[in-house]
């Protein structure tokens, strides 16, 4: 009958508890299993192991399946997707190049941003670099007489802000109109200053 | 609706069952398994005869080994929350150690189990799906015995 001696390969052992054992073994494993407790343990274990697996997943196919598994709506975007992907491919094309096309005089020769920025870095460089005592900047104190003369060639002074100078300074107080009076009894006094004062007014 | 059609609409049950376990995230196993079935219908005209069913398993099996291997590469933000309600389905007591002992298990072996045990594939189905059948052996003895070491041990010992 069977030889219970014959020791049986794990592998049978699996199959056993996967049901893919073929027929004539079967008798074979079962007299081995009554034998030797430890592996009879093992099938055991093995067993338990696989309805633990089915007690917490098998529900998972009686779910109602989620809408966005539905086959006919997958079938649908996977057809359109690649004619939407050409078509947004050949309108980013042709737009850009009509842009391109149309707007090519927009900023050729014009200022841009950039090129001002630049302008005024140069400037400022210029202006700087030649300075040895402060080679970054001037303090703020000083810095209408370092701008005046050689440098810019102007005479510079710092606005002072009050009350009574923005007043001055739009001649409204009375020392301020004798002064406006004084100035121009001088422009006429002298055609030159004259001449220049009109032609500042006609401006 | 043709009969390959028909034939992956039948199966949509059963890989969302293999997905979950596999994946052991509701969300995620859904993902894959919409994955699986937009590359089962665009690639229909490649399937010419045999099982339907292994071929899902099969697409789906090599989709998840994908989105792993991209997962190592990133660095990880673990979700803090718990992935599934406990005991939705099945028992509560056993049901944590369950996944935890899935989760200590490599990605091969956690498939060969789970198309064996879960999904009733026979040895020869679970061979297509991952080639040789010795190694869907070796896999399935060697995650038999790693899972072994959570959880079931005491409850399998009656």
């Amino acid at each position: 009958m069977v030889d219970r001696d014959a020791p049986i390969p794990e592998a049978e052992l699996h199959a056993y508890v996967d049901g893919e054992l073929p027929s004539n073994r079967r008798a074979a494993v079962e007299a081995w299993l009554a034998a030797h407790p430890q592996d009879a343990a093992r099938v055991a274990a093995w067993r338990a192991q696989a309805d633990l697996i089915n007690a917490r997943y098998a529900a998972v196919a009686q779910e109602p399946i989620p809408p966005r598994l539905d086959l006919d709506r997958l079938g649908r975007i996977d057809r359109r997707r690649p004619l939407l992907a050409l078509a947004a491919v050949v309108a980013a094309f042709v737009l850009g190049g009509l842009a391109g096309w149309f707007g090519r005089d927009t900023w050729a020769g014009g200022i841009s941003g950039l090129r001002v920025f630049t302008a005024d870095a140069i400037d400022a460089h210029k202006l700087y670099v030649v300075e040895v005592r402060h080679p970054v900047e001037v303090a703020g104190a000083n810095r209408p007489t370092w701008c005046s003369g050689s440098r810019s060639g102007l005479a510079m002074t710092c606005a002072r802000l009050s009350w009574r100078n923005w007043a001055q300074a739009r001649w409204r107080t009375p020392a301020a109109r004798r002064e406006r009076r004084r100035r121009r009894a001088r422009h006429v006094r002298r055609p030159v200053g004259r001449a220049l004062h009109h032609l500042l007014r006609a401006v | 609706m043709n009969a390959f059609r028909n034939n992956v609409q039948a199966a949509i049950p059963a890989l969302r069952r293999y997905a979950r376990a596999l994946t052991r995230d509701a969300e995620i196993a859904n993902d894959l398994v919409q994955d699986t079935l937009v590359r089962a219908l665009r690639s229909e005209h490649l399937f010419h005869e045999g099982d339907v069913r292994s071929w899902l398993y099969t697409i789906l099996t090599n989709l998840n080994r994908n989105r792993l291997r991209t997962l190592a590469r990133r660095p990880t933000l673990a979700s803090i929350e718990e992935e599934d309600a406990p005991g939705t389905s099945g028992p509560v007591t056993g049901a944590r150690d369950i996944e935890r002992a899935l989760s200590t298990l490599v990605e091969d072996q956690r498939a060969a189990l789970l198309l064996v045990v879960l999904e009733g594939l026979s040895y020869r189905e679970v061979a297509e799906v991952q080639l040789p059948i010795g190694t869907v052996m070796s896999r399935l003895a060697r995650a038999r015995a790693g899972a072994g070491v959570f959880g079931w041990r005491a409850s399998a010992a009656p």
